[in-house]
C-alpha cells in the first residue's frame, strides 16, 4: 500500500515549515517552557519535531493517545524533567494537543503539568487550538506564547505544486489555487484534499466537496467586527471577495455592529485610510501598497472596537451599489435634459444640472419644450415631483 | 430663426450698446474688433454678468452674418478633459475662417475648471492655431489660470453689476412679457440672485410661468420650494449622536441630486460656519474637510470619504 501524501511529504527539515521558527527554535534553545496555539494543519506538531531534529535534542512526547493522569505525567515529564538523557543528549518535552486532557480519566493531570513546568530542567512545549480553553488558564502563567498563524494560501500553493511534480500529476494553477483557498491555511487538510481529488493522475477539483470551515463573507464580517486583532486581515485570502467588495460590506455594516460613536469615527476613518491607498495604487499602479489597503481595512475596522459591548449581529448586504445604480437611472432623465439645454443656453451641462430646480417650472412651457425638443420621457421626468 | 422662448436667451445682449455695465471693458473690446486686431482673451468675474455674452457679440460683430461657423464654444466642465479639448479645437482650426478675414473665435468657459496640467497642454494649442483663431477664456477666478496663459492674454476683469443695472434688465423684461411686478418683488428677486443675471432670468421665468403677476410672496414662495435644507439636517443630525441616519441621509442627497463629493464638502464646511458652537470644534472640523477633500482630489472613493468625515463630526 502506497503510503498517504500528508506521511510521505511531512517536512523534512525545519526550513521546510511554511512558519516562522526562528523564535521558537531561540525560546527552546533558552529552555522556555512554551505554548503554541494556532488552528490545526499549522504545523505545530512538525515544528517542534524538526526543532528537536536541529538541535540535537531527545524529544519525548505525550500525545492524546496516552493516558494523562497524574501518575503519567509525573513518570513521563516529571521524571525526565529531572534526569539527564541516557546519552547525555539534551532533551524537550511535547505535550501535544493539550485540550485532550479531559476530566476524568486524566484526573489530577493538569497539576501534575503545572508543577512539572516549575520544576523541569528542560523545555516543556505544549501545544493547542484553542488558547481560551479554561482547562489551561493556569498553564498559561508559567509559558512563553506562541501564535502560529493559518499558512498563507500562496505558500499552500507552493507546496501542493511541488508534491503534484513529484507525484507527476496533471494540475492547472486554478485548481491548485481552490485547493488551497478552501483549506482555510490548513496545510493538513490541504494535502488530503489534494490526494483525494486525483484521478487518473490528473486534478479534478470540480467534484471537491467544500471543507466545513468554508469563509463566508459574513463570516469573515464577524471575524473582522468581533477578533480584536491585528491579524483579521489575513482573512481576506480565504474567501471569495476581493477588497472592494469587503470595504463595501465593512461600510454597510459599521454603523450596525458599533454604537459607541468613538468606535465609529475610528473605524471609519480606518477604512478612509484604507480607501487612500487603494487610490494610490490606481494613481501609481504600485501594488506594493495593497498590502496597506488590506491592514487599514481589516485590521483597522477589528481594532477600532474600544466601548462597544459585543452583541448578535445580523449583517447586511451593502445596499450602495444597488442605489447607486437607481438614482443614475432617475438621474439620467436629468442628464440629457442638461445636455439638450446647454447649447441654447450657453451653459454647461454641469451647471444646470446644479442649478435644475431653477429651470424644471418654465421647461414646462409648450414653446420651450418644443424649443429644446424633448422626448416624451424627458417630459414625464419634468413633470414628476 | 425665430427667437429662443428662453428668457436668458430672449433677452441676451445681441450688441456693444445693449450690455448691461461692464462699461469699461465694452468700450475696449469695441475698439479691438474694430482693428480687427485681436488678440487671445480671458474674461474673469462672478457668474451671470455677461463674459459668454460679450464673447458671442465680439464673434457677431467679426463675422456678420457667418458667425456660426466660425465660432466654437467649448465648455471646460462639461469636456472629457484636455485631449477632447484640443480634438475639437484642431477639427475647428485646421480651415480658415469661412468668407471672413478676422480670425475664428473658440470660446472655452469654465477654464477654471482646467487642471493646471491640462492648462499647461491648452497653452500649447493656444499657441499652435494662433494664425486661425483666437481663444477668448472665461473663468470666476483669475487666480486658478496659470501664468503662462495670462500672459498670452488680453484680461478683462468683469464686475458684478449694480443693483439699478439689474432693476433695469428686470423692467425690460417685465415690459415685454407684460408681467406685473412690484417693487418690493424686485428687490427680493435681486437679494435672491446676487447680482447673477442668468439666475435672476430664470427664477422670474420660473414664477410668470405660474402667475403673471409677481409679488414678493411668489418669489419666497419659489425660493423656499428651491432651498434645499438637506446638509443643514445632515449636519444636525449629526452633532445629535444620529450618525445611521445622518449618513443615510448624506447618501440620498448625494445620489438624488447629482452631486459631487466635492459639492457636499464646501457646503458642509459653509454651513458648519453658521452653527452655533465653539469656534476652536469648528476650525477641527474645516481642517478635516480639508483632508477629505485632499483624498478626494487624489481619486478617493467619494462616499467612504464623506463617511468618515460625517463619523468625526458625530464624534466631536
Amino acid at each position: 500500500m502506497t503510503k498517504s501524501f500528508i506521511e510521505k511529504y511531512k517536512p523534512k527539515n525545519l526550513e521546510d515549515i511554511p512558519q516562522d521558527t526562528q523564535m521558537l527554535l531561540k525560546l527552546i534553545k533558552e529552555k522556555n517552557n512554551i505554548l503554541i496555539h494556532g488552528l490545526t494543519g499549522t504545523c505545530k506538531t512538525s515544528a517542534v519535531y524538526k526543532i528537536a531534529d536541529t538541535l540535537n535534542y531527545e524529544l519525548l512526547e505525550l500525545n492524546a493517545s496516552d493516558f494523562r493522569n497524574r501518575e503519567n505525567v509525573e513518570k513521563i515529564v516529571g521524571e525526565n524533567s529531572k534526569q539527564t538523557s541516557l546519552f547525555n543528549k539534551k532533551k524537550m518535552i511535547l505535550v501535544d494537543e493539550i485540550e485532550g486532557l479531559s476530566g476524568d480519566q486524566d484526573r489530577g493531570g493538569m497539576q501534575a503539568l503545572a508543577r512539572a513546568l516549575e520544576e523541569t530542567k528542560y523545555p516543556i512545549i505544549i501545544t493547542t487550538n484553542n488558547l481560551n480553553n479554561e482547562k489551561i488558564k493556569e498553564i498559561k502563567k508559567a509559558v512563553k506564547i506562541i501564535k502560529f498563524e493559518p499558512i498563507n494560501s500562496k505558500q499552500i500553493e507552493i507546496i501542493l505544486k511541488k508534491i503534484c511534480d513529484n507525484e507527476n500529476i496533471e494540475y492547472d494553477n486554478i485548481q491548485i489555487k481552490k485547493i488551497a483557498i478552501n483549506s482555510a491555511g490548513d496545510i493538513r487538510a490541504a494535502i488530503n484534499d489534494l490526494q483525494s481529488s486525483i484521478i487518473n493522475n490528473k486534478i479534478d477539483a470540480a467534484e471537491m466537496t467544500q471543507r466545513d470551515y468554508e469563509i463566508t463573507i459574513e463570516n469573515a464580517m464577524n471575524t473582522i467586527f468581533k477578533s480584536k486583532s491585528l491579524h483579521s486581515y489575513k482573512i481576506t485570502e480565504y474567501i471569495n471577495a476581493d477588497l472592494d467588495e469587503i470595504m463595501l460590506w465593512l461600510d454597510e455594516n459599521i454603523p450596525i455592529e458599533f454604537d459607541d460613536l468613538e468606535d465609529i469615527e475610528n473605524a471609519y476613518n480606518k477604512l478612509g485610510k484604507a480607501d487612500l491607498f487603494k487610490s494610490r495604487i490606481m494613481r501609481w499602479q504600485y501594488w506594493g501598497f495593497m498590502h496597506y489597503q488590506n491592514i487599514m481595512l481589516c485590521s483597522g475596522v477589528s481594532l477600532s472596537r474600544k466601548n462597544t459591548k459585543a452583541k448578535a449581529v445580523t449583517y447586511k448586504r451593502p445596499m450602495l451599489p444597488l442605489k447607486i445604480w437607481q438614482s443614475n437611472m432617475r438621474n439620467a432623465k436629468k442628464m440629457s435634459i442638461a445636455k439638450k439645454l446647454s447649447n441654447i443656453v450657453h451653459t454647461s451641462t454641469k451647471k444646470i444640472i446644479k442649478n435644475f430646480e431653477k429651470y424644471r417650472l418654465f421647461l414646462k412651457e409648450p414653446q420651450v419644450l418644443k424649443e429644446i425638443e424633448l422626448d416624451e420621457e424627458e417630459i414625464t421626468f419634468l413633470n414628476k415631483k | 430663426m425665430a427667437g429662443s422662448s428662453i428668457w436668458t436667451e430672449k433677452f441676451r445682449p445681441k450688441s456693444f450698446d445693449e450690455v448691461a455695465g461692464q462699461r469699461d471693458t465694452v468700450k475696449k473690446l469695441k475698439a479691438l474688433v474694430e482693428s480687427k486686431n485681436l488678440p487671445h482673451m480671458l474674461f474673469s468675474g462672478p457668474p451671470g454678468i455677461g463674459k459668454t455674452t460679450l464673447a458671442l457679440i465680439v464673434s457677431k460683430q467679426l463675422h456678420g452674418n457667418n458667425w456660426k461657423q466660425n465660432f466654437l464654444e467649448l465648455n471646460a466642465s462639461d469636456s472629457r478633459g484636455i485631449d477632447t479639448i484640443r480634438t475639437q479645437v484642431k477639427d475647428f482650426a485646421k480651415t480658415m475662417a469661412l468668407e471672413s478675414e478676422s480670425p475664428k473665435i473658440i470660446l472655452l468657459d469654465e477654464a477654471d475648471a482646467l487642471t493646471k496640467e491640462a492648462q499647461q497642454a491648452l497653452r500649447r494649442t493656444m499657441e499652435t492655431y494662433a494664425n486661425s483663431c483666437r481663444f477668448i477664456l472665461s473663468c470666476n477666478f483669475v487666480n486658478k489660470i496659470i501664468d503662462p496663459i495670462k500672459s498670452r492674454c488680453a484680461i478683462f476683469k468683469f464686475k458684478p453689476l449694480t443693483k439699478e443695472d439689474s432693476l433695469e434688465i428686470i423692467k425690460k423684461i417685465a415690459r415685454s412679457e407684460e408681467l406685473k411686478i412690484d417693487e418690493n418683488a424686485v428687490n427680493k428677486l435681486y437679494e435672491l440672485t446676487n447680482g447673477d443675471i442668468r439666475q435672476l432670468q430664470n427664477v422670474l421665468q420660473s414664477c410668470s410661468s405660474i402667475s403673471k403677476t409677481i409679488t414678493e410672496n411668489e418669489i419666497n414662495e419659489f425660493a423656499a420650494k428651491i432651498e434645499s435644507n438637506d446638509i443643514k439636517e445632515i449636519l444636525n443630525l449629526a452633532f445629535s449622536k444620529k450618525f445611521l441616519l445622518s449618513r443615510n441621509k448624506m447618501l440620498d442627497t448625494i445620489l438624488n441630486n447629482g452631486l459631487s463629493g466635492i459639492d457636499i464638502i464646501k457646503q458642509i464646511q459653509r454651513e458648519v460656519m453658521e452653527f452655533n458652537m465653539p469656534e476652536e470644534k469648528k476650525l477641527n472640523i474645516i481642517e478635516k474637510c480639508g483632508e477629505i477633500e485632499f483624498r478626494l482630489v487624489e481619486g478617493s472613493n467619494e462616499y467612504i470619504q464623506l463617511e468618515s468625515l460625517l463619523a468625526f463630526i458625530a464624534k466631536n
